[in-house]
């Protein structure tokens, strides 16, 4: 395993490199002048629009720029952010903290929901459990995250008054207070988790258990919840171990929606903030760092695909 | 919601959850408030935006400030003469004056401060205004004396103390030199002001507290200066983004005090538990016409443009009726507001049509470039899209994301029409300074105009001053480089125990003003 893990590593380098080229050239080609934004616009005098420049780096030719950000990168070095002085990498972490507490903890929750009621709403197909479980999923998928999000917070902040609306205390900090801040946050991503992934387990159970080892396991006189965990998890949960390694990487990269409506600072408001100010070396750097979220995640899925199915090799 | 259940209900679920009693309580004398984005630093003049700075107002004061009719009023300055030469401020002190690391203040810490800001080695945009690139030229910034300080400039200068208390700069912050490390790089502000910085959790929140051995002027508030008589222990301003979370967490009673929208306002203002106020600010939307657009540059297609919108209409619309048109650019609050500046070209849709064809229009499309940032500036525009369309011209709208507006706006090209907002301008002379000038930026080139405006920066006289305005008025309603809608209604709902909130016309909070009922 090792082996294998290493030279996926080793394979992300060039991509890496390419996702670099990238980032740098699409956020230069973002329209809008940093300098410009932080001054406010009501600037004349081309020195003091020149002396923001020079600060924040800009008054270099673009192939400089990207050659010093690039010596920077493989220093470690993501630079400082251009709006608050902060370290970038030590901003990106801390921002990463957040988001990917509530996305673990989302996730978690939304496997515990989901993959029981997959397998329930398959094995009693076509039974009215069944068609609630797809009306459920159905009517939150067509539902906005924000619309979701903002719901929660009137129902339970404004309307019940039992949690809190605004705010975010760190789970390192205050275990039980941070608690309370992030019921709010995991339950409005775990629901459209829930839905996704309830229905990629029910499709997948269906199909499982048309198969003849399934109704030979049942032949043999195993209880059906036996069959049920034993053979047909397993071999349902593979695939939706495709789709729970896509939606974690994508909500690590910052599930900018759910941290705007309940004010978590992650990463992915971290992103839109620095898209709206032109906030470069942290958006490069939060690009940079997605992109490793994406490589690792897909990396961790790929080991995990092993433990489900034993047709894959990790050579 | 009653307060009991407010409490045990979050009690019952964490004990369900095992988790204690995790919600905090509200501290006595704690005011929460909201911030749409976090604030940018903590060093005044340099790390700053416009969230920022009403942080730094509480913490931070100048010599000098703004008083609620946008006058300039002595701050920490007990009062200040001005030489005959016009060339010369005398600024003596107020004695007795403490930072909030308990030192006294002297002329020295305000000549580091000044040097700090406005000297050849400062990082912030502020020295530009002060080293003769705009107008203003410092030769001398010196304390003579323990509590004299002295400025000398090149020429005279009228807007040279409305320059000095801009907000941007912090009323060229007076700071104790120790808010600086050994090396020179920047610590924590030490200031004067009535609170002190308190935690800040990049992102989260940012509180300030009571600074107790405060010096307040004697008296009422005004503006930003008068007296300052805190009284509320800690301001906590919470980071939202969205308004819609702001609001609901103000009705949750997680928030006391936060901007709202007209149509919050109109939801909230007679709901019990809850408190609407609804000022008229300086901030002036508009729509700037350019006037180097082949099209624009014909004066009676932008008559026509300006008779075919009405003001009242869109002012009322987006304001949910709280707001009025005051299409000038000199806000009504000004001492500079006149009958003169209440005139304007009349809607009147038939003179329109009449213009149009008196200038040969033949249809051509007119884009009117907005975006959809908070401020109503799409709205405005589809407004007057509609009624530029009722007029019979071709009007289109172009939503763009802001950074590619302030492009447009900066470079004074792009756009044909735009709708536009601008931040205050607390002197008359501004007001129109803000768009009249021959940088590209300028919807107002007209070198006239622009003599006329370099005159009103000038001169003291304030009838002198008046007669000046007038005229630049009666020039901004003939050649229409821009059209006046009104001046920003700002909304704020609060928690009916804050007491003693008023808004000003600059717009920025006063939390010493503020008080907790109950």
């Amino acid at each position: 395993m090792l082996i294998f893990v290493l030279k996926r590593l080793l394979m992300s380098v060039p991509t890496f490199a390419i996702v670099a080229v990238i980032i740098f050239t699409l956020v230069r080609a973002l329209p809008g002048d940093p300098a410009l934004m932080m001054l406010g616009g009501n600037i004349d005098d081309e020195a003091t629009l020149a002396q923001m420049r020079a600060q924040l780096g800009l008054d270099q030719p673009v192939p400089l720029q990207f050659l010093s950000w690039l010596r920077e990168v493989f220093s470690g070095n993501l630079g400082t952010s251009i709006l608050t002085g902060q370290e970038v990498s030590a901003l990106l972490l801390q921002r990463f903290s957040v988001t990917a507490t509530v996305v673990l903890l989302a996730m978690a929750a939304a496997l515990l929901v989901s993959v029981p009621a997959g397998l329930l709403a398959a094995h009693r197909h076509n039974s009215r459990t069944d068609y609630a479980i797809v009306l459920l999923t159905i009517l939150k998928l067509s539902m906005p995250s924000f619309w979701v999000g903002l719901m929660l917070l009137v129902l339970f902040g404004a309307l019940l008054g039992w949690l809190p609306t605004v705010g975010f205390v760190s789970l390192s900090d205050d275990l039980g207070r941070g608690m309370m801040y992030l019921i709010l946050p995991v339950t409005s991503l775990a629901l459209s988790e829930i839905a996704v992934l309830t229905r990629m387990m029910r499709a997948g159970s269906l199909e499982v258990m048309g198969k003849d080892y399934i109704t030979h396991a049942r032949a043999k006189g195993l209880p059906e919840r036996q069959v049920l965990w034993r053979h047909v998890f397993p071999n349902a949960f593979a695939p939706a171990l495709t789709m729970v390694g896509i939606m974690l990487a994508g909500l690590l990269a910052g599930a900018a929606v759910t941290e705007t409506v309940f004010t978590l600072p992650g990463l992915g408001k971290l992103l839109v903030d620095s898209i709206y100010a032109r906030d470069y070396p942290v958006l490069q750097g939060a690009l940079l760092f997605i992109a490793a979220v994406y490589v690792l995640t897909n990396l961790a899925i790929d080991i995990a695909y092993s433990f489900f199915d034993p047709k894959v090799r990790l050579t | 919601m009653t307060q009991t259940s407010r409490v045990l209900a979050p009690a019952v679920l964490a004990a369900v959850l095992g988790l204690g009693s995790v919600l905090p309580a509200l501290a006595d004398g704690m005011v929460r408030l909201a911030l749409n984005a976090d604030i940018r630093g903590t060093n005044p003049g340099v790390t700053r935006d416009g969230n920022t700075d009403q942080v730094h107002g509480h913490i931070i004061e100048g010599l000098v400030t703004y008083g609620s009719d946008f006058s300039i009023i002595p701050m920490l300055a007990e009062g200040y003469e001005i030489s005959d030469d016009g060339r010369t401020y005398t600024f003596n002190l107020r004695k007795g004056v403490k930072f909030h690391n308990g030192a006294e203040m002297t002329a020295k810490d305000v000549e580091w401060s000044w040097n700090r800001l406005a000297g050849e080695e400062s990082e912030s945009h502020c020295k530009n205004f002060f080293n003769g690139q705009n107008n203003i030229e410092v030769t001398s910034a010196k304390s003579t004396d323990e509590h004299t300080f002295v400025i000398t400039l090149a020429e005279p200068y009228a807007v040279f103390l409305a320059t000095m208390a801009r907000f941007d700069c912090g009323s060229m912050a007076v700071l104790h030199p120790d808010s600086v490390n050994a090396d020179g790089s920047w610590n924590a502000p030490i200031g004067t002001g009535p609170y002190m910085m308190g935690d800040h959790a990049p992102g989260r929140y940012v509180e300030l507290n009571r600074f107790a051995d405060y010096t307040s002027r004697e008296g009422a508030a005004n503006g930003y200066g008068g007296g300052k008589h805190a009284t509320v222990d800690t301001l906590r301003w919470e980071v939202v983004g969205e308004g819609a979370v702001s609001k609901t967490a103000l009705q949750a009673g997680d928030l006391d005090l936060v901007d709202i929208d007209a149509m919050t306002a109109a939801e909230l203002k007679d709901k019990p538990g809850f408190k609407v106020d609804a000022t008229e600010s300086a901030v002036w939307d508009t729509y700037l016409l350019n006037s180097s657009d082949p099209l624009l540059s014909d004066v009676q297609v932008r008559r026509a443009i300006a008779h075919a919108i009405d003001p009242q209409r869109i002012m009322a619309a987006i304001t949910e009726g709280f707001g009025n048109a005051s299409p000038s650019p000199v806000p009504p609050m000004s001492v500079s507001y006149t009958g003169v500046q209440a005139q304007y070209p009349e809607y009147n849709v038939a003179k329109a049509k009449q213009l149009l064809a008196e200038a040969g229009y033949n249809g051509e499309e007119i884009t009117i470039l907005a975006t959809r940032r908070n401020g109503a500036y799409y709205e405005r525009a589809l407004m007057a899209q509609a009624m530029m369309m009722d007029a019979g011209m071709n009007a289109k709208l172009k939503v763009v994301e802001w950074g590619s507006q302030l492009e447009a706006y900066r470079n004074g090209s792009g756009y044909q029409m735009q709708s536009f907002t601008f931040s205050p301008r607390l002197h008359a002379g501004l007001s129109f300074e803000m768009f009249t000038g021959g940088a590209q930026r300028k919807a107002w080139k007209s070198p006239p105009a622009v003599d006329l405006v370099n005159e009103a920066l000038r001169v003291s006289d304030p009838a002198e001053l008046q007669a000046i305005i007038d005229k630049l008025h009666q020039g901004f309603m003939e050649e229409v480089p821009a059209i006046g809608l009104g001046h920003r209604t700002l909304f704020t709902g609060m928690s009916d125990k804050v007491e003693g909130f008023e808004n000003w016309g600059a717009g920025l909070l006063r939390g010493w003003m503020l008080k907790v009922n109950g």
